[in-house]
C-alpha cells in the first residue's frame, strides 16, 4: 500500500490509494464557479463499484465536514472517485483516497480524517479486511477519525458485538489510524520538497 | 410574536438547551409518546401502526411463496420496502437512491442481528420457500424515521402469521391448511434509537424535523435483548466523545427495553 498524490496531470489534485484488495484512484476538480442551478457546492460521483449510492452519501457528510467553506465561500468542488479495484474495505480506502486528494489540491480543510475499517471474525480485530474476510466476521465497523485529537468523526457499523469488544475496535482503529496520518505527513513532505 | 424560531432556530434552540430542555417540553433524554397498533390491516399477514410523536410508518407484511435464490436455497427471502410520499412531509428530501440505501440497511439488519429464523421460512428447499414482502409506509413525518422503521418493520413480522403449507410428495403439489397458521419465531428484537448532537457536546435523544435541521450529526444505536449491539451509525459531523458513545449505547439499551415489552405485550388484532 504506497499512495501516489498528484498522478493526473489536469485535475487540480488526484491521489491514489490502496489497500490489500481495494485501490481507488480520486480526482478533484476545485475550487470553481458555482453557479445557481446547482444544488450543492460539493459534489462526489463515484464510479466502478458496486454499492456507489451509500458510499457517496457517507464520503460526502465527511468531506463537507472537513472543508473549511469560509475559506473557498460559494465554489463548487468536484470529487470524482475511480475503483480500480473493489475488495473489502472499500469504504475506508474511498475515504482515504479522497483526503489525499484534497491534500494534493490544496483544499483549505478544517482538519485530515482517515479511515479505518475493522471486522472481528472470531473474538480477532482484523484491521482493514478482505472481501473474504468480512464475510466471515461476525460484525464490520468502518471508523473515521480526525488528526486533532483523534476524535471519531463518523462511523458505520453492522453486525453483532458486545459494548466492550466496541471499545477494544475504537482502540485498535485509533493506532492504525495515527499510522495513516503518518504516511500522509511523509507524503506530503515528498510532495513539497520536489517542487 | 416570537419570529426567532423560524429566522434564527439554533439561538432560539440554545435558550432552551441551556435551560436543559427543548420546545416541546422533553427532557434531553425523553422520547417522544410512543404507541404501537399491531394488526390493524386484517387483508395483510402481518401489519403495524407505530407513532414516535408526530412520525407516524405503517408496515404490512404479505406473503407469497416463491423460489429460494441460488445463493441460500434453504432460506426464505424478506424484502422490506419503503415508501416516502409527499404526502408526509413539506420539506422531505430523500432521492430514491437514499431510500433504496434505507431498504438494504434494514434487510441487512435482519440478517445481522438474527433476530428471523430464516431456515423456518424454507417449505421445500431448492424449490418453495416463503417470501415475505414488508411494505412501509411513512404517513406523517417529523424527524427520527429510523427508529420508526426499525419498530414497525418489527412487529409486523412479529405478528405474522402465516398458514400451513406442506409439500406432498406424491401429487408433487403444494397443500395449504388455512385453519392452521404458525406465527415466526422471533428470540431477539432489535430497536433503533438515534441521537442528534447539537453544538459538539449536546446530545438530543428521538430529534424532531427542527433539530435534526439545526443538528452537527445524527448517532444511532442498534441494541438487541442481552445487551448486544448490532448496529452503529455516525454521520459525518461533528467529532464524538468517547463518554458520549457510552451514554449512546446505555440510553439505547434502556429505550430498547422499553419498546420490546411494548412489542411483546401488544395483543395481536389479527384475526386470521
Amino acid at each position: 500500500m504506497d499512495p501516489t498524490l498528484g498522478m493526473l496531470k489536469r485535475s487540480d489534485g488526484s491521489a491514489e490509494f490502496g489497500m490489500k484488495e481495494s485501490s481507488v484512484i480520486v480526482s478533484i476538480y476545485g475550487p470553481g464557479e458555482f453557479t445557481s442551478n446547482q444544488e450543492q457546492p460539493i459534489e462526489v460521483c463515484l464510479y466502478g463499484c458496486s454499492s456507489p449510492a451509500a458510499i457517496s452519501r457517507f464520503l460526502l457528510q465527511i468531506i463537507d465536514q472537513v472543508i473549511l467553506h469560509n475559506q473557498v465561500p460559494r465554489s463548487t468542488i468536484r470529487i470524482s472517485v475511480q475503483t480500480i479495484q473493489e475488495g473489502g474495505s472499500l469504504l475506508s480506502t474511498c475515504i482515504n483516497g479522497a483526503t489525499l486528494a484534497l491534500m494534493d489540491a490544496a483544499i483549505p480543510l478544517r482538519y485530515l480524517a482517515a479511515a479505518v475499517t475493522v471486522a472481528l471474525v472470531k473474538e480477532e480485530i482484523v484491521i482493514f479486511p478482505t472481501k473474504a474476510q468480512e464475510e466471515e466476521a461476525s460484525a464490520v465497523m468502518t471508523l473515521v477519525f480526525n488528526n486533532i485529537r483523534m476524535e471519531l468523526l463518523a462511523c458505520e457499523c453492522n453486525g453483532l458485538w458486545q459494548p466492550a469488544e466496541f471499545h477494544r475496535c475504537l482502540d485498535t482503529a485509533k493506532t492504525a489510524v495515527s499510522d495513516l496520518f503518518n504516511i500522509y505527513r511523509e507524503k506530503m513532505n515528498k510532495k513539497l520538497s520536489l517542487s | 410574536m416570537d419570529f426567532s424560531r423560524e429566522t434564527q432556530p439554533k439561538e432560539y434552540y440554545r435558550k432552551f438547551l441551556e435551560k436543559d430542555c427543548r420546545p416541546d417540553g422533553r427532557k434531553l433524554c425523553e422520547f417522544r409518546h410512543t404507541t404501537l397498533t399491531p394488526g390493524l390491516i386484517s387483508s395483510a399477514e402481518g401489519s403495524s401502526l407505530v407513532k414516535v410523536g408526530d412520525t407516524i410508518v405503517i408496515c404490512g407484511v404479505k406473503a407469497e411463496v416463491g423460489k429460494p435464490t441460488e445463493l441460500h436455497p434453504d432460506q426464505g427471502i424478506i424484502i422490506p420496502n419503503i415508501e416516502l410520499s409527499p404526502l408526509c412531509s413539506s420539506r422531505l428530501k430523500m432521492s430514491s437512491e437514499e431510500v433504496e440505501c434505507l431498504c438494504t440497511t434494514l434487510s441487512d439488519l435482519l440478517k445481522n442481528s438474527k433476530c428471523i429464523d430464516f431456515a423456518s421460512l424454507c417449505i421445500v428447499s431448492q424449490k418453495y420457500c416463503w417470501i415475505l414482502y414488508c411494505d412501509m409506509y411513512c404517513l406523517s413525518l417529523n424527524g427520527n424515521l429510523f427508529d420508526a422503521l426499525v419498530q414497525s418493520l418489527v412487529s409486523a413480522l412479529y405478528n405474522v402469521k402465516l398458514p400451513l403449507v406442506v409439500f406432498n410428495e406424491e401429487t408433487e403439489a403444494l397443500e395449504i391448511d388455512p385453519k392452521s397458521t404458525w406465527s415466526l419465531t422471533i428470540p431477539r428484537i432489535p430497536v433503533a434509537c438515534s441521537f442528534a448532537t447539537v453544538d459538539q457536546t449536546v446530545l438530543l435523544v428521538d430529534p424532531d424535523a427542527e433539530e435534526e435541521a439545526i443538528s452537527d450529526s445524527i448517532l444511532t444505536v442498534i441494541a438487541l435483548d442481552d445487551g448486544q449491539l448490532c448496529g452503529f451509525y455516525k454521520s459525518g459531523g461533528s467529532p464524538a466523545t468517547p463518554d458520549m458513545l457510552d451514554r449512546c449505547m446505555k440510553r439505547a439499551h434502556a429505550r430498547g427495553n422499553e419498546v420490546r415489552a411494548q412489542i411483546r405485550q401488544s395483543p395481536s388484532s389479527n384475526k386470521r
